[in-house]
């Protein structure tokens, strides 16, 4: 029987889920970005993509534009991660459908 | 449905939300495309009630009451997508909507520019240039809508797609022969791209919304 105690306890967590379905949608996203589309405080945000990035999941790239920039993405483990999230939750769905 | 079940379906319901809410962007609302419709008809049928050459608006006013249109529409859509972000508890200025920015701008900024460009032609050399201006319009607006196309519905880019193609289609000789006289050809132009086209987008949406609706219900 597949639960949730299967599931990735980084990922699981509600803000960091969120910010793992945004950067899985689309590549580079800015600080702010985020952090508008979120409504997160920046600390709260900073705490999260911290943890994402020490486990791999996430990848940092700071720009020099007209002034500097720090955008995020999706690692490949992280990619990779994020799709077994995924499955292990369609397979919870499905599972109950029997 | 079990209780993880049901949890797990609901989480893959708000990952989706989410992505496609980074992903998909509909930069015009359907009530603001069908008032756009409406609007355009109205405005259409009156300058069809003053077609005779002597009635006929010069192409600068021509331009300046469709730029009016454009102006009024725009207001009313950015008023749409706010109550909408807001309904939705999202924000306005997404980097969803600075993505349809950055994409619709040029083409539309190109269109009005060639399209002043023509009115002053018009005023040189004295030439019955509103054809020439509803082809600019309808072709860049066109232009501008497909754009979108990596981040915008697919009616959306039916619609851009639509616009294109009656926008070639008006430059065409043979169209124009048809037509005969200038002004009375352009209001028809306006009225079919600008009146008909954004009126079966907003039904196509409404209805694409209604049976999206039921079937989540069900």
């Amino acid at each position: 029987m597949i639960d949730f105690s299967q599931l990735d306890k980084t990922i699981h967590e509600k803000g960091r889920l969120a910010i793992m379905s945004l950067l899985a949608a689309r590549a580079g996203w800015p600080f702010q970005d985020l952090k508008t589309e979120l409504k997160m405080s920046d600390g709260n945000l900073i705490t999260h993509l911290r943890t994402l990035i020490k486990i791999g999941y996430v990848a940092e790239t700071r720009e020099m534009k007209t002034r500097p920039q720090t955008s995020y993405a999706l690692t490949k483990e992280g990619r990779k991660a994020f799709e077994t999230y995924i499955g292990l939750l369609e397979d919870i769905v499905r599972s109950s459908r029997g | 449905m079990s209780n993880s079940a049901h949890e797990a379906a609901e989480q893959l319901r708000a990952i989706r939300a989410l992505m496609e809410r980074s992903t998909i962007y509909r930069a015009i609302s359907a009530p603001a495309a069908a008032f756009a419709g409406v609007l355009s008809l109205a405005v259409s049928a009156w300058m069809w009630l003053h077609r005779d050459p002597q009635e006929a608006p010069r192409p600068v006013v021509f331009l300046l009451i469709w730029l009016g249109v454009l102006l009024v529409v725009s207001t009313v859509n950015t008023v749409l997508l706010y109550r909408h972000a807001k309904q939705r508890g999202e924000v306005f200025v997404s980097s969803g909507m600075k993505h349809a920015l950055r994409a619709l701008l040029p083409p539309l900024l190109a269109g009005f520019i060639l399209s002043l460009l023509e009115v002053n032609q018009a005023g040189v050399a004295g030439r019955n240039s509103h054809t020439n201006i509803a082809a600019l319009w309808l072709l860049f607006y066109g232009l501008a809508l497909l754009a979108t196309g990596s981040f915008s519905p697919r009616s959306m880019q039916a619609l851009g797609a639509g616009f294109f193609a009656f926008g070639v289609l008006t430059f065409l000789p043979s169209v124009r022969e048809i037509g005969g006289q200038q002004f009375p050809v352009a209001v028809i132009f306006m009225a079919t791209g600008f009146g008909l086209l954004h009126l079966i987008y907003a039904a196509a949406v409404w209805i694409q919304t209604r049976q999206e609706s039921t079937s989540d219900g069900a």
